[in-house]
């Protein structure tokens, strides 16, 4: 009897620390763009003005001008969400009213190279961004640009972001034609 | 123009067009009389006070109603010796929200200990707005003649608000107030320069009532709900005081979570947009003559029938007053739709009253075509 006791509680203490530590790592956006107004985050008393390439967690309240914008990448579901709307709310509600428009996970990969690699690369970035070049030709015709521009950001990004780009890596491992050994570079960071 | 006048004469048809004027001349007639005549006076009292929008956030009562992220209450109802509410308030603040409004006015000193803890607090408040009343309005010049504010603030020279609330019934938020030609500004408009960095110019807006929770946290429970206060507007006072109950669309609700209301309204994302003006009337024109056809197709249909069992039974009055009622519902079902779903606001009073009248000005109709020309 004590002995179920024991593991009962163990069980309970391991269901509670994971559950706790789920609660506390909120989602994360990625900031992609703010608009010519500066946006608002409150971070306690602190006014924090939000700039390209933050991380805001999902709870954050944040306050966006009148004519403002913000745009964020949801990197769950490979997704761009524009904020247009003003006033003071938590992203979450911001996000239900947002405009959200979807890219293949190639665009993505290359979208957050782009944001990690210092603006180095944008010709081969804006190619995978347009999805084709001038002649018509696909994407697929740029795997060799994918790599070098992922390889090139992999070397200079922040450690911050080292955990989303892992993430999304793992999903365009799992779905998308970028090349194999890109991708086993990238987890070794 | 030749087309217009064309499309013009196949949608207006003289019948139904005189009886939806007829129906506008009763109900013009009706609200002459209730305003004019003294014995109808809490007749005219309740009409003023009727407004679809209320009738509308009661329909949203149906459906489970979101809890805030962003605004919370610390109740502090039984609290009344202002060293502990001090000491709450310094634990409020040191969890660092957003903005703190401090909805209790602390008129007199009172005690010296908890007067100067008080003081002492309310000088560190950052991002903080306290209360002050307007009182003892003069009818006449249209004003108010004093103020009560909390003793220690014209000292500390601290930001401060009126938190003065229509009493008969709340559908607005004063922003501003004048007052011997200055300008008050309300403790929610304080709040919103405090968060959004603006002045808020406005003089008033009027509330959503969109059903919302707000978290109140009691005053000794703060320290267990910090991740709710942290980086959120705090609104500080008693969230159970009976004497500070208000009307409201969604009923009797105290003055702490008006409050609430408005300063959601106002930093919320979405806006209540209104229907005003010509559009307003030309619309209120248009589903006034849609419901007075719609009626009159009815009854035209009904009496055109062979006698029978069906045809008496829909001549009745009963069965005709439940086809109006039918309708009546179908339009508020649009109407609350468009509330709901787009957040635009259209006031069906005018459109509801006609369609009361439908029946009775489409018989009138009737009845001078048929004796004035059928004569002839």
């Amino acid at each position: 009897m004590r002995h179920i006791n024991i593991r009962s509680s163990l069980l309970v203490m391991l269901f509670l620390l994971a559950a706790s530590m789920t609660a506390q790592t909120p989602r994360k956006f990625l900031v992609k763009e703010v608009g010519e107004k500066p946006v608002i985050l409150h971070d306690g008393k602190k006014k924090v003005h939000v700039a390209s390439r933050d991380l805001l967690p999902i709870n954050a309240m944040i306050t966006i001008p009148k004519g403002g914008k913000l745009v964020v990448y949801d990197h769950t579901s490979l997704r761009e969400l524009t904020i247009k709307e003003a006033g003071t709310n938590v992203l979450a509600k911001f996000l239900d009213g947002s405009s959200k428009e979807s890219y293949t996970k190639v665009t993505f990969a290359g979208l957050i190279a782009l944001l990690f690699s210092n603006d180095k690369q944008q010709d081969a970035i804006g190619t995978i961004y347009r999805g084709h070049d001038s002649n018509g030709n696909s994407i697929d015709e740029y795997t060799a640009d994918i790599r070098t521009v992922l390889a090139d950001s992999l070397a200079n990004i922040p450690s911050e972001y080292t955990d989303i780009l892992k993430e999304v890596l793992e999903d365009i491992e799992c779905q998308c034609e970028v090349p194999s050994d890109t991708i086993t570079n990238a987890k070794q960071l | 123009m030749r087309y217009l006048k064309t499309i013009m004469k196949a949608i207006f048809r003289p019948r139904q067009t005189a009886a939806t004027v007829v129906a506008f001349m009763l109900l013009g007639l009706l609200c002459f009389v209730t305003f004019n005549v003294n014995a109808f006076n809490p007749v005219a009292q309740a009409l003023k006070g009727f407004s679809t929008k209320d009738l509308f956030y009661r329909m949203m009562l149906a459906s489970p109603a979101d809890t805030s992220d962003v605004i919370v209450i610390v109740d502090i109802t039984r609290l009344h010796d202002r060293d502990s509410i001090a000491s709450v308030l310094e634990e409020v603040d040191a969890l660092e929200p957003a903005a703190i409004d401090v909805d209790v006015i602390f008129e007199r000193p009172m005690d010296s200990v908890g007067d100067a803890h008080l003081r002492r607090v309310a000088e560190k408040l950052q991002n903080t707005v306290f209360s002050f009343r307007m009182m003892d309005p003069d009818r006449e010049r249209k004003e108010f003649t004093r103020q009560a504010h909390s003793f220690f603030v014209e000292d500390l020279k601290l930001n401060e608000g009126s938190v003065n609330l229509d009493r008969s019934m709340v559908r607005d938020i004063a922003l501003n107030f004048e007052m011997g030609g200055e300008k008050y500004p309300s403790v929610i408009a304080r709040m919103v320069e405090i968060l959004q960095g603006e002045a808020c110019d406005e003089e008033s807006r009027s509330i959503n009532y969109e059903p919302t929770i707000f978290r109140i946290i009691p005053y000794d429970s703060i320290q267990s709900n910090a991740e709710f206060i942290r980086s959120r507007i705090v609104m500080f006072g008693g969230a159970y005081e009976s004497i500070d109950m208000l009307y409201t669309p969604l009923g009797q609700m105290h003055g702490i979570e008006v409050l609430c209301y408005a300063l959601k309204t106002i930093i919320e994302t979405e806006q209540m947009t209104d229907c005003t003006g010509i559009l307003y009337w030309l619309l209120t024109i248009l589903f006034s003559y849609i419901s007075v056809c719609c009626i009159m197709a009815y009854k035209e249909k009904s009496f055109g029938m062979p006698d029978g069992f069906i045809s008496d039974l829909l001549r009745t009055t009963l069965v005709t007053s439940l086809f109006v009622f039918l309708l009546m519902t179908t339009f508020i079902t649009i109407g609350f739709w468009f509330f709901y779903k787009q957040h635009i606001n259209f006031d069906l009073t005018p459109t509801l009253s006609v369609m009361a009248f439908a029946t009775t000005s489409a018989d009138l109709v009737r009845f001078f075509i048929k004796h004035t020309f059928t004569q002839k």
